[in-house]
């Protein structure tokens, strides 16, 4: 199962080009139920930014139209597929990590239970944000997967840009996981995955992390973290000068 | 079938787990609905159980799995007398954390031990969990893991003494294990199966391999369901003394009677059971019943849907066991491991059984056969390093990249690969010296002195690492003072790589071998760290904790819960900048009187926010309630916002040994701006609590008495460190030893939902 106890909540930090600010992922659960509307709150720092918009969208009956009809069409469980990229804010900040292109190529063994081989998994990195997911490489936006989880590696495109991810348990469907209602197979920007190995199981080491606020901007922290990691980061600790 | 609640009464501990139950946010609204809460005039008295509450309970509503699962917090209700924390099986890859107190404890271990005496297991037979993911329970027992193979079975006989034990695991794997056995397998006095179904094709091939009887256990572990088969009739008893168990519908109900601190009260633990309907002719109390499986395993078959339970999976002469998946509605595979010592008409026989089976019991199918012993063997031949390779990984690059391999060096590095690969990543859990350790060691300190002195230097420093990975504390000076001579022998001078692996056994070595030691050590020397060290560190830090009790140890490091996070803390921010100074601080911190022979502070030359920090931290340890000069000169220093975070948590480190309450609302805000300023990690990662834990595990009970149980638990989960033998743990059975189906259906066609 995704990571337990991330309630994400929607801020409006700006983060990574290809990654979804919270607000945002809040707008794209709207967006599963059919609202296209939400694009104009996408870029909302804060709650605030939420509530005008929201008051701006009320003046335009034609967008109250469309949040009625947005309403009934989630309620008989219609799923738009309307969704387009403009609500999403790029910034230029661009981590350097590994790409999981190696990953996915690499020959697995067998897995030792349950008929599987080893899948590939790599980790969302995205500096603040959930990283969007589109429907094909630099295609149309279907979905979001916040940052931290691990995901596992269908295929990577010819030219190593973009990488099709799924989850652990294959495609989540229309509803998404508890704590990414918004996680969809699809295609991601190859550079926001760190590759992690091949695992016949989630990697759950490293992968446990708690939030001890509730807030937008929470911190997430690893818990019981792998003691050879973690020996192993303290060792690469910069000298302070 | 429902069993009625009470047949002999509700138990007279359920009043008390009830009103406990009801001071958790999450049971308030389903008890208030059932009728069990007294109403509160003012909604702010603490809520209270009605008196009629035994007419009342059948009326609870059963709480569900993935309603803990969701919001755990909410379940907790109380925070107080935590003692125990465990994780849920997770059968379906979604586990929670749970806690309880102390008298759940040792109800759980009182109750184990009550079914191990029927089996004439006393505490001193070792109880040898195989190839599985539970952990090692009493003093006595320990735990081997990873790959199921002929590797396994031979670390397996090496470890064994000469003395009865008890094998424990999952039927599927313990099958694995029993067809790669010789033929006789010293001492088995019983065989433990849990975590699983057992089916009797299984049972057989146990008891004929093993030559010992096999234990059917069941349990639930956050629910406390604990049930043993009895030796005459082999029924499953539940014990009832533990928890108040009902059946719904098949399902099976629980009430824990002893976890005060989270209790789950009418909680579906997910299992199906058939309750017998006579008592068992063995006289032993407690209900009995078979278990079916979980609730959401259900298999199509020709008579309409069953549990696994209810399906008779038959023993197949040629065949020692098999796993079988139901794919689509025309496709079964099968995971089958033959019997070699049969002809290979024998083998096609029993594959053709299999496939009558299979057509009769679940439909026409076609059969689609993997031979086990294909999938077991070792697949992966190890990568061949250069021993220069393999050093230079070590000391310059990751041990967690190298331990990820199958890597080895050719050379005359090799032992020395092996040997840290059993120190560092064990596959033997729970075993004070396990012997291939043991003789590996002898090996190596007897060994002559390798050609090539960066390998000979490496011996030393791997034998140095040795003394502090193993709490006896005589072995462990013995082979400091092999190591220590061996490095006398050098062809060349010792670098200072070695000279400070000589050091750290200062942490949890007697003074009077160190002496020598000390006197090369310069005060101002600032020692670069490489991965090796930093693991030697770890492990000193970990053995000089276990060698000593809370009594031993400073009262500073006595209140600040847990030390482990305060010394690796330390050490996380210092390790760029480590001197002398900092060893003997934590040799200070660990031990009282402390044992070195001088108090050492920072060179002149240091920088001032280590200077301070020093000074603060001999005042921290020796005069606690009058540090306020110090910390106040240690403000004053901190410059960086690494210096300004580090600030922060010897505040809070502070205000606990002042008693000084810590405020949540304070804290957690001050946690989340500098925690990754402290962290040495890319900043994509989740940050490190490790400094802070003792200030998280500080906020756990104002949290709670704030009416804030989610926080609380977050804090509570956050809270805690690993070890080096739980890790390890963590890393191999993860990856080899989960639990597996023998029977499953991917495709049923399930009832629609009503």
């Amino acid at each position: 199962m995704p990571q337990a106890g991330l309630n994400r909540i929607g801020d409006c930090h700006h983060g990574d080009p290809e990654a979804i600010t919270k607000s945002s992922e809040n707008c794209y659960n709207f967006l599963c139920l059919g609202l296209v509307w939400v694009n104009l709150i996408a870029k909302c720092r804060s709650i605030v930014c939420w509530s005008l918009s929201l008051v701006s969208l009320l003046r335009d009956w034609k967008r109250v139209a469309v949040y009625c009809v947005g309403i009934i069409f989630s309620l008989v469980g219609i799923k738009s597929v309307s969704a387009h990229t403009e609500q999403f804010s790029d910034t230029s900040e661009t981590p350097s990590v590994t790409t999981a292109a190696a990953v996915a190529q690499a020959e697995p063994p067998v897995c030792q239970y349950d008929w599987q081989e080893p899948q590939a998994y790599a980790r969302i990195i995205t500096q603040e944000d959930p990283l969007r997911i589109r429907a094909t490489p630099g295609g149309r936006i279907i979905g979001a997967v916040p940052k931290g989880w691990a995901v596992v590696i269908l295929e990577v495109n010819n030219t190593g840009d973009w990488t099709k991810i799924t989850s652990h348990f294959g495609d989540p469907g229309e509803f998404g996981f508890g704590s990414a209602p918004s996680f969809r197979e699809g295609w991601v920007a190859s550079r926001y995955l760190a590759a992690l190995g091949d695992f016949c199981e989630k990697p759950s080491l490293d992968m446990a992390a708690v939030q001890l606020m509730t807030g937008p901007d929470a911190q997430q922290y690893t818990v019981q973290e792998d003691w050879l990691q973690m020996g192993d980061r303290i060792a690469q600790t910069p000298r302070q000068s | 079938m429902t069993r009625p609640a009470a047949p002999h009464g509700l138990p007279t501990r359920l009043a008390a787990v009830l009103q406990a139950a009801l001071q958790a946010p999450g049971n308030q609204a389903r008890f208030r609905a059932a009728g069990l809460m007294q109403p509160r005039r003012f909604g702010l008295e603490r809520p209270t159980l009605v008196s009629n509450w035994q007419a009342q309970f059948a009326q609870l509503p059963p709480l569900e799995k993935a309603a803990v699962r969701q919001a755990p917090g909410q379940y907790l209700a109380g925070v107080a007398d935590i003692i125990y924390r465990g994780s849920t099986s997770g059968s379906r890859s979604r586990s929670y954390t749970f806690f309880a107190n102390r008298a759940w404890n040792e109800q759980r271990l009182r109750s184990r031990q009550d079914f191990l005496n029927w089996w004439g297991i006393d505490p001193a037979v070792p109880i040898v969990n195989l190839a599985s993911r539970l952990m090692p329970g009493r003093e006595a027992d320990w735990a081997i893991v990873g790959p199921v193979n002929l590797e396994f079975i031979e670390s397996l006989r090496a470890h064994l003494a000469n003395r009865p034990w008890v094998g424990r695991g999952y039927p599927s794997r313990l099958c694995e294990i029993a067809s790669l056995l010789p033929p006789s397998l010293p001492g088995v006095k019983a065989v433990i199966c849990t975590g699983e179904l057992l089916f009797p094709h299984q049972r057989e091939l146990l008891e004929q391999r093993f030559q010992a009887p096999v234990i059917n256990e069941y349990g639930c572990h956050e629910a406390a369901v604990r049930g043993f088969t009895c030796p005459e009739f082999g029924r499953i008893h539940l014990d009832e003394q533990s928890c108040f168990l009902e059946i719904v519908d098949g399902a099976l109900v629980t009430t824990d009677l002893w976890n005060e601190t989270m209790p789950l009260v009418r909680y579906q633990c997910g299992d199906r059971v058939h309750c017998h309907e006579t008592p068992c002719p063995c006289g032993r109390p407690g209900l009995t019943v078979q278990v079916l499986g979980r609730s959401e395993d259900r298999i199509d078959t020709r008579q309409g849907l069953k549990m696994p339970g209810e399906l008779a999976l038959p023993t197949l002469p040629g065949l020692l066991h098999y796993r079988l998946q139901r794919q689509s509605p025309t496709l079964v595979a099968a995971q089958i491991q033959v019997d070699n010592s049969l002809s290979a008409p024998t083998t096609a026989v029993a594959e053709a059984s299999l496939q009558t089976w299979v057509n009769q019991t679940l439909g026409n199918h076609t059969l689609r056969t993997t031979h086990h012993a294909a999938v077991a063997s070792p697949a992966v031949p190890s990568e061949e390093w250069s021993d220069h390779r393999w050093l230079t990984t070590l000391t310059q690059q990751s041990l967690s990249g190298w331990l990820a391999t199958s890597a080895q060096p050719t050379g005359e590095a090799r032992p020395l690969a092996l040997m840290l690969r059993a120190l560092l990543a064990p596959r033997v859990i729970g075993m004070e010296l396990p012997k291939v350790i043991q003789q590996q060691l002898m090996a190596l300190t007897s060994s002559d002195a390798a050609a090539d002195p960066a390998v000979e230097a490496m011996k030393v420093r791997i034998l140095l690492l040795a003394c502090s990975c193993i709490s006896d504390r005589s072995i462990s000076q013995d082979i400091y003072t092999q190591a220590v001579a061996r490095q006398q022998k050098l062809a060349t001078a010792p670098d200072s790589a070695l000279q400070l692996d000589r050091l750290i056994p200062a942490l949890h070595l007697p003074t009077s071998m160190l002496s020598p030691t000390w006197a090369i050590a310069a005060i101002e020397e600032t020692w670069p760290l490489d991965p090796l060290h930093v693991q030697h560190l770890l492990a000193a830090f970990e053995v000089a904790l276990q060698r000593r009790s809370p009594t031993q140890r400073s009262p500073a490091l006595r209140r600040l819960r847990p030390p482990l996070a305060v010394l690796v803390g330390d050490l996380s921010f210092w390790a760029a900048n480590l001197t002398t100074a900092h060893l003997h601080h934590w040799s200070e911190l660990l031990q009282a009187p402390p044992n070195l022979p001088r108090p050492l502070t920072a060179a002149a030359s240091a920088p001032a926010f280590l200077a301070s920090w020093l000074s603060w931290r001999q005042a921290l340890i020796h005069e606690p309630l009058t540090a306020g000069e110090p910390f106040a000169a240690l403000t004053a220093a901190a410059g960086s916002d690494a210096e300004k975070a580090r600030l922060q948590v010897e505040r809070g480190y502070f205000d606990i040994l002042r008693h000084v309450p810590l405020d949540p609302q304070e804290w957690l805000p001050i946690i989340d701006t500098h925690a990754a300023d402290l962290t040495a990690a890319p900043p994509a990662r989740p940050a490190s609590l490790t400094p802070w834990l003792p200030i998280v595990s500080a906020l756990v009970q104002p949290l709670y008495q704030q009416g804030q149980p989610e926080l609380a638990y977050r804090c509570l989960l956050a809270a805690t460190l690993t070890s080096r033998q739980q890790s390890a743990f963590e890393r191999l059975t993860t990856q080899f030893n989960q639990k597996q189906s023998v029977l499953v259906d991917l495709c049923p066609q399930l009832p629609p939902l009503t």
